[in-house]
């Protein structure tokens, strides 16, 4: 056979890691190991499960393409967890659909938004993600108004747009 | 070191097929191209090598491949969805680089708002009625769903990120991770 399918120790041991991060996220979610912030949960999680997989790589001490191979298995499987995670947690739209269906009624856009945030304003939800910006050092409120940082914000909008015209997204 | 190349190979090839694709108009969302795309190439590329190529190990390859094709995913995901990103692009063609906090909210958030509830009404999952939204039986069941899913991971607050946790990790500032989306991919998406 010209293709080896059969995965080496430290690649099978990788593949576990994977496994569990899954199950690690939800031991944290429940009973006397919860933590309660979700993003926390989830790093705490990725955490163990990568502190796991460098000693199980210590222990078996593999080749350096084993190596790369079980850390880009396990790097894989933390970014896509992650994606679903954030999902879960703060998806916009799935957000919207939690929120319409709770009211169990005809909303406007306005009652929608009032719904979703929980009685707070519009301005709320703008804050919330506008804070995102303001802790990544991307953006600054000075008098009122938002102000995005010279270097490092100007940085991050110059990546987004040029990602933008290579996806052949508009603008 | 054959296998890491082939991986790499994998995805070139699935590189060049999403940026074809995700420029041509169609139904299928962009999610689904790009899993699509990912899939395909991968299996084209390794089936390929193993004609061409000669022996080598499958598992480097699709860890180089799959590593990559999710970091694609990713960039797009986060230009394609993300709020926070959107603002601050706009902040880079705004004069002076700045904008009033009632400006960010009345011509960014809200019209995000409402292209969503649109985005709802187009899956099936909501309906619109002289300006007002219901959920329908499909957004029920989904909703029903979803809401499982939260309890099951423990997730008791959704939505916002200060309510939901108080700590923001990079990437969901960047993600906003929407993969339901069903736009064509040169449409604003929401």
């Amino acid at each position: 056979m010209t293709i080896d399918f059969l995965p080496t120790l430290p690649v099978a041991a990788s593949l576990a890691a994977c496994v569990m991060l899954p199950v690690a996220l939800l031991v944290l979610s429940h009973g006397p190991f919860k933590v309660t912030a979700p993003g926390r949960r989830f790093v705490l999680a990725a955490g163990v499960v990568w502190t796991a997989w460098v000693a199980t790589m210590i222990a078996v001490r593999p080749d350096w393409v084993d190596l790369v191979t079980g850390a880009l298995l396990l790097a894989t499987a933390t970014l896509a967890g992650f994606t679903l995670w954030t999902l879960v947690a703060w998806g916009f739209t799935v957000s919207m659909l939690l929120a319409l269906a709770r009211a169990d009624r005809p909303l406007t856009v306005d009652g929608w938004a009032l719904a979703y945030t929980r009685g707070k304003p519009l301005a709320a939800f703008a804050q919330d993600r506008l804070g995102v910006l303001l802790k990544l050092g991307l953006a600054e409120v000075r008098g009122g108004e938002v102000v995005m940082t010279p270097r490092r914000g100007r940085a991050f909008a110059k990546a987004a747009t040029m990602l933008r015209r290579l996806f052949g997204l508009s603008k | 070191m054959n296998s890491l190349l082939v991986g790499l190979g994998c995805f070139a090839l699935h590189a060049v097929v999403t940026l074809v694709w995700l420029r041509l108009s169609g139904r299928t969302s962009p999610v689904a191209r790009h899993a699509a795309s990912s899939l395909a190439t991968h299996a084209l590329g390794v089936a390929s090598a193993a004609q061409f190529v000669g022996p080598f190990a499958y598992w480097p390859a699709a860890a180089v491949s799959g590593f990559l094709a999710v970091c694609w995913l990713f960039a797009f995901s986060a230009v394609y969805k993300s709020v926070s990103l959107r603002i601050l692009t706009q902040l880079d063609c705004t004069p002076g680089h700045a904008m009033p906090m009632e400006a960010v909210t009345e011509d960014y958030v809200r019209p995000e708002f409402a292209t969503r509830a649109s985005l709802l009404v187009t899956m099936g999952c909501a309906t619109e009625a002289d300006g007002a939204f219901e959920v329908t039986e499909k957004g029920t069941a989904t909703a029903r769903r979803i809401a499982g899913i939260q309890h099951a991971c423990g997730i008791a607050a959704s939505g916002l990120y200060g309510e939901a946790t108080d700590l923001m990790p990079l990437t969901t500032a960047l993600l906003d991770p929407e993969g339901v989306g069903q736009h064509s991919p040169g449409q604003r998406p929401g």
